[in-house]
């Protein structure tokens, strides 16, 4: 049993760091950082490489997404996040993660790159349904209430005409949720729900002046499975869809309301238990596979993750 | 394969060179991503489209100040595209006589001409845009015209040309803005 949940819940930390949004785009991950194991706490350094290859557009454009088919830009994102957690009871929980983002951008002859903070985020999550003995149908629920923090440069605040220091949206921002999670003999399935406030913020920059966020709602889903190969591979697959509502952003020249985002995350994942309290996933996400996709940019992302438990 | 430019902990370089392959690989395929030069007729092929005055200067009011009674119109000298700033002429005229460019501040209090780039459905702008008095080829200004430099849109899509002009308290006297598709 507790390798079984060692090898379930890396992907749930892997999913958190795996997509990484774009600068101007929504970028909460469904996943905050939680015990779903056995251990009393746990420790996750999570590496991510992806590049974006493709762009939706806003809902008004009316253009379907394109891929970018100039290989004279390119545009990296990179994210190394350590995520914590541990136990303060039996069902109780805390958590933080905090992500370090690298932004690389080539457009022609320009080029940049930076490396900032990203948005750190707190958990406390609960563990509403424990499964103290098996039941055929009743899974696992874990609940969960998330803060972010604005400790992410805001695309509002970027001083870098091409957008590399931006690496968080800058707003204050919490969410609720609830994971379930269940498995049958080698198969396994979890469903996460995710219901979000972003709160309204006002910007000041050299290069667009004033400007005032106003606060917008947001959910995401993650609906996902695997299978067990033995008691020390397992591999995974999710579907993660991501939305946020129109925001209205005033500055001294226009008051515009922004088109609603919405981005799909397809994820697959492989673990692997390297010892009886550490794990190595590695991971892939395609934003490009599933729509519809409005306003956001779309990347392909692969994620290498090292996880250390520690028991009760 | 591109160089990074940086890692973290030496990872990108030891051991994602396979993935940063794979990764950027933006011909793959996928059922959601339309190639942006395809003419299957999907994806708009013109990019860089203003209203519709892009390219000859034309006399259209693109832009009205009702306020302070002028129009204005642009022609680009460069456009931009996703690698280069681009660089466009904007010229003032009263909405009855189109053919000859007005100072704004000879008919108003503007002391200068500011020029924004905006996206709505992103909620952002872009790099600031310089506006400077055109001159002539001999160095003198030339009244009711001036040259926006430096105009680059950082990302596809469609944003918003923004013309206020200010007074020299830097209030805002009047402003009107275009659309403007960029690729």
């Amino acid at each position: 049993m507790r390798q079984f949940f060692a090898l379930l819940i890396l992907p749930f930390i892997f999913s958190g760091n795996a997509a990484i949004a774009a600068p101007c785009c929504a970028g909460a991950s469904t996943l905050p950082s939680l015990i779903t194991g056995d251990e009393a706490q746990n420790f996750s350094a999570a590496f991510s490489y992806g590049t974006v290859v493709g762009d939706a557009f806003g809902a008004l454009d009316g253009r379907l997404p394109e891929l970018r088919d100039d290989h004279s830009n390119h545009e990296v994102r990179e994210s190394l996040t350590l995520n914590y957690a541990t136990l303060m009871t039996d069902r109780f929980q805390v958590g933080a993660s905090v992500p370090v983002v690298g932004n690389q951008i080539t457009a022609g002859s320009r080029s940049d790159s930076k490396i900032l903070l990203g948005d750190v985020s707190f958990t406390v999550g609960y563990e509403a349904l424990p499964e103290w003995e098996y039941s055929v149908w009743k899974p696992r629920i874990f609940t969960f209430f998330q803060g972010v923090l604005p400790t992410g440069k805001s695309v509002q605040v970027s001083e870098s005409p091409l957008g590399t220091d931006v690496a968080g949206l800058g707003q204050w921002q919490t969410n609720v949720g609830a994971a379930a999670i269940k498995r049958w003999s080698v198969w396994d399935a979890a469903l996460v729900v995710k219901l979000g406030r972003l709160y309204s913020q006002t910007f000041e920059s050299s290069l667009n002046g004033v400007a005032r966020v106003g606060g917008s709602w947001g959910w995401s889903a993650s609906l996902g499975g695997g299978y067990s190969f033995g008691d020390f591979f397992r591999a995974g697959a999710s579907l993660e869809p991501q939305y946020q509502s129109p925001q209205e952003v005033s500055t001294s020249v226009t008051t515009s309301m922004t088109s609603q985002k919405l981005v799909w995350n397809t994820n697959l994942t492989a673990t692997a238990l390297i010892g009886s309290d550490s794990s190595l996933v590695l991971g892939y996400s395609d934003q490009t596979l599933f729509g519809p996709a409005i306003n956001t940019t779309l990347a392909r992302t692969f994620s290498l993750s090292f996880q250390q438990r520690f028991e009760r | 394969m591109k160089k990074i430019g940086f890692s973290f902990g030496g990872l990108s370089v030891a051991g994602y060179g396979l993935l940063m392959a794979l990764a950027n690989t933006a011909c793959g395929m996928s059922p959601l991503l339309h190639h942006a030069d395809s003419v299957d007729g999907v994806i708009p092929t013109q990019s860089g489209s203003a209203n519709d005055s892009v390219g000859e200067r034309t006399s259209a009011c693109e832009w009205s100040f009702p306020t302070v009674g002028l129009c204005a119109h642009h022609v680009w000298m460069k456009e931009p595209d996703r690698e280069n700033e681009g660089s466009f002429r904007l010229v003032f005229f009263k909405p009855d006589q189109p053919t000859i460019a007005v100072e704004p501040s000879s008919v108003s209090n503007t002391a200068s001409v500011f020029v924004k780039l905006w996206m709505p459905e992103m909620g952002h702008g872009s790099q600031k845009v310089v506006t400077i008095p055109a001159k002539d080829a001999q160095g003198a200004n030339l009244p009711g015209e001036y040259d926006a430099t430096e105009v680059y849109f950082v990302m596809g899509g469609t944003w918003e040309i923004h013309i206020q002009l200010k007074d020299a308290s830097g209030n805002v006297l009047d402003s009107a803005k275009i659309n403007y598709t960029a690729k």
